[in-house]
């Protein structure tokens, strides 16, 4: 019984831990995540392209070359789209708790 | 005797440094290129040969490059900021024939606004050296 507590105490921190977000094939990967308010999301262009990110009302990034990253922090609870300037298909979905 | 001599041919050799660059000019400025890139990417758009390449991309972004790219290849007043021309085809594996098509549909283009043989050859013998950063199998 204590175990079971315990795994319910532990699995929640481990789903709504900081990620990674990796940019490959022109999309993202994974598609959709849930994150902490106040959390960040590290993005990795794995990419053969040049990308960059936005979320209207929060950031608009410079471009990146495949190899670099960034991180873009969500202080406020909701839901957000990201999307690429460049690659308008690409498309991940935040929400934050 | 051999000053006049040297002076002419320095004249000579020094004049296309100095000659005016006019073909910003002749490609009917701005607005003039704003046509081109327009009608030139609407036949990439419709070119089956090529169309594929474009379906991931900002167009309405790719647009605004090309007009400020093209304006700057031509000597213009724009300061081209975008990436070079290896990093921005990277991972599209671009063929001789693709660069083919696009350049066809350019020519295109440029006949469609009016643009005369003489002008057109000027604006393509600039982008050319773009081949072998553009196709990369």
């Amino acid at each position: 019984m204590k175990t079971l507590l315990y795994l319910l105490l532990l699995v929640p921190s481990v789903a709504f831990a900081d990620a990674t977000i990796m940019q490959k094939g022109r999309r993202f990967n994974p598609g959709e995540i849930t994150i902490r308010r106040g959390e960040s999301l590290t993005f990795t262009n794995n990419d053969e392209f040049i990308h960059q990110i936005y979320a209207t009302g929060l950031f608009d990034s410079d471009e990146r070359v495949p190899g670099q990253t960034l991180v873009e922090t969500f202080p406020d609870e909701g839901t957000f789209e990201v999307h690429c300037h460049i690659h308008p298909k690409m498309k991940l979905v935040v929400r934050v708790n | 005797m051999k000053l006049p001599i040297a002076l002419g041919f320095l004249l000579l050799t020094a004049a296309p440094a100095f000659a005016e660059d006019t073909l910003f000019a002749d490609m009917g400025g701005q607005a003039g290129i704003d046509r081109i890139v327009d009608a030139s990417v609407d036949n990439y758009l419709a070119d089956g040969r090529i169309k594929a390449i474009f379906d991931e991309s900002n167009i309405d972004r790719l647009r605004a490059e090309f007009k400020v790219q093209f304006c700057q290849v031509a000597g213009g007043p724009c300061d081209y900021k975008g990436h070079d021309m290896t990093a921005a085809h990277k991972g599209l594996h671009l063929t001789n024939a693709n660069f083919n098509a696009v350049v066809e549909d350019l020519q295109d283009a440029m006949d469609k606004v009016g643009l005369s043989s003489a002008t057109q050859n000027r604006f393509l013998a600039r982008l050319a050296p773009m081949q072998h950063q553009v196709v990369s199998r």
